[in-house]
């Protein structure tokens, strides 16, 4: 599979002299076309910080970052991006904001018309088309933010702890929305998350991240069959993954003290 | 014999009765609505009988039935002098938003111009603006248009640092997704900023409102031949204490009046742009 994300030594360094303060140091890997990567740590790792230069949202201090087979140096519309909150615009009906993208990038919104019911439904919205977000829940809210990632049909797709504002069974309803929708669309998709067991339900591969220095420390091959179901999280192996992970994660920790 | 497989027994619930929840509802409403009603009213009676009991010299605080007798009395002239101020009240108030409005627009719209004016601003916030009242006679002469440039003057603060602030109120991961779709600044601004601020503009809005007719009142009381202002300070000056009573009572009605249509068109555009 060819390569469709890739980090050269990616750093983020704020402030100058003194005051510098490295959010991210150094940090390189790839992600093949049609993967699923978790970035896992500890909150203040700076995987947020990385995933917003990946977005093209946040300057490179040094190094490189090439997506889909271009450097990225502005923010790209072939780029889905999913934030914490939902950020919907509360005067739009979900299915105008699924299109949002649409009319800003000045395209048909005919064409996506379909697209943008068929994602909502896709995502249990479809009798909600027509409600504003002040009417949906919050992971309802967070599903249509889903959607609109995806309706112009972005090469990569970049979550920033998507799920994480939200309470832990509407989480776990997410997790099988988002598994349900990578298993149709297969997109290249780099997920930020500190939930280990999020993380190993959901990815391909999971990138660990340590804090200061904040670098990969880990590059762990999560070894379970797809489609994917829930019900993995009951077993053996995914459980003894997600202690292995954890002790990583410790590990990092540890070291800078 | 015990029965293992018997369900447990059904926890009493204590029962509610719909009599009992609407009267509490009701309790509350009504006291919400009459509790000041009753209070304004002990007031006025306590200020009756101060005033005739203790026999307090009507030049000094006449009872409100005098007020009341006055303001029937002289109606007609009263109410005379109620239209321009009024007017000019509104007149002062509706440009002072589009003012606002815009230059709050252009301070978020440009850095440059956001610096060279925000410090500024908010020093002129500091000025007390009543004080300068005297010079916009100067500056404009004795008619309505100096008085409305004062009341502009003092209204449009409010407006414009609460539209700011709603401009400004914008989410930065909504902004990032702004950029993300290669959004202009113009197109955030006119797109995103300005249907996020209604609560803030209106919030200023309302505070505009009250000061606008307290700039018009000071510039008639400073140079006016008209207005309730002009009244109160005629009847003040002839010991009429009743009378500009009643003229403060009716600017009481009319700041309530243009408050209430501030409301209105808050409820309206609110529900248009559904905020909750």
């Amino acid at each position: 599979m060819p390569v469709e994300i890739s980090c050269e030594r990616a750093r983020k360094i704020y402030g100058k002299g003194a005051a510098a303060f490295e959010a991210v140091n150094s940090v390189s890997f790839s992600v093949e076309k049609g993967e699923f990567v978790s970035l896992l740590g500890p909150s203040g790792c700076g995987k947020s910080t990385l995933l917003m230069m990946i977005a093209g949202l946040e300057s490179i201090s040094a190094g490189a970052i090439v997506a889909a087979g271009e450097p990225m140096i502005e923010p790209r519309p072939d780029i889905g991006i999913v934030f914490q909150d939902p950020t919907l615009l509360p005067w739009k009906t979900a299915l105008q904001n699924v299109l949002f993208p649409i009319e800003m990038l000045h395209r048909n919104r005919a064409d996506y018309l379909d697209q943008a019911i068929k994602l909502l439904d896709l995502v249990g919205l479809g009798e909600a088309v027509n409600k504003r977000p002040g009417q949906l829940s919050g992971g309802m809210r967070q599903r249509v933010s889903l959607c609109r990632a995806l309706i112009a049909d972005p090469s990569i797709l970049l979550m920033d702890e998507p799920f994480s504002a939200l309470d832990a069974i509407t989480r776990d309803d997410m997790n099988i929305v988002l598994l349900d929708l990578w298993e149709r669309y297969r997109k290249t998709v780099l997920f930020v998350t500190h939930s280990i067991r999020e993380a190993v339900l959901l990815s391909d591969r999971i990138l660990v991240m340590g804090r200061s220095p904040s670098r990969i420390v880990a590059d762990v091959k999560v070894p379970f069959a797809r489609p994917r179901h829930f019900a993995i999280g009951d077993s053996v192996e995914f459980n003894e993954l997600c202690g292995l992970l954890r002790d990583q994660i410790n590990a990092a920790r540890e070291k800078r003290h | 014999m015990i029965d293992e497989h018997a369900s447990p027994a059904p926890v009493p619930v204590p029962a509610i009765g719909a009599a009992s929840v609407l009267a509490g509802v009701w309790s509350n409403q009504l006291s919400a609505l009459v509790l000041p009603i009753i209070t304004a009213i002990l007031f006025m009676l306590a200020w009756q009988a101060v005033t005739v009991i203790g026999g307090i010299s009507p030049t000094i605080l006449p009872p409100p039935t005098m007020v009341l007798d006055q303001l029937v009395e002289n109606f007609p002239l009263i109410l005379k002098h109620t239209l321009p101020t009024t007017y000019e009240t509104l007149l002062a108030f509706a440009i002072s938003i589009p003012l606002g409005i815009a230059l709050a627009a252009l301070m978020v719209y440009s850095t440059t111009a956001y610096q060279a004016l925000y410090p500024n601003i908010i020093f002129f916030q500091l000025v007390p603006k009543i004080a300068l009242a005297p010079l916009f006679i100067v500056w404009l002469g004795i008619g309505s248009p100096s008085r409305i440039t004062f009341s502009i003057f003092i209204c449009f603060f409010p407006i414009l640092i609460a539209t700011a602030a709603g401009l400004q109120s914008v989410e930065q991961n909504m902004l990032r997704l702004c950029r993300s779709l290669r959004m202009s600044e113009w197109q955030v601004l006119i797109r995103i900023r300005f249907p996020s601020s209604p609560p803030f503009i209106f919030s200023g809005m309302k505070v505009a409102v009250t000061l606008a007719i307290i700039g018009i009142v000071v510039g008639e009381f400073i140079a006016s031949q008209s207005g309730l202002g002009y009244l109160i300070l005629f009847a003040s000056s002839r010991q009429q204490t009743d009378l500009a009573l009643a003229c403060i009572a009716v600017l009481c009605v009319v700041g309530l009046v243009l408050y209430g249509g501030v409301v209105i068109a808050e409820r309206i555009i609110m529900r248009l742009y559904d905020f909750r």
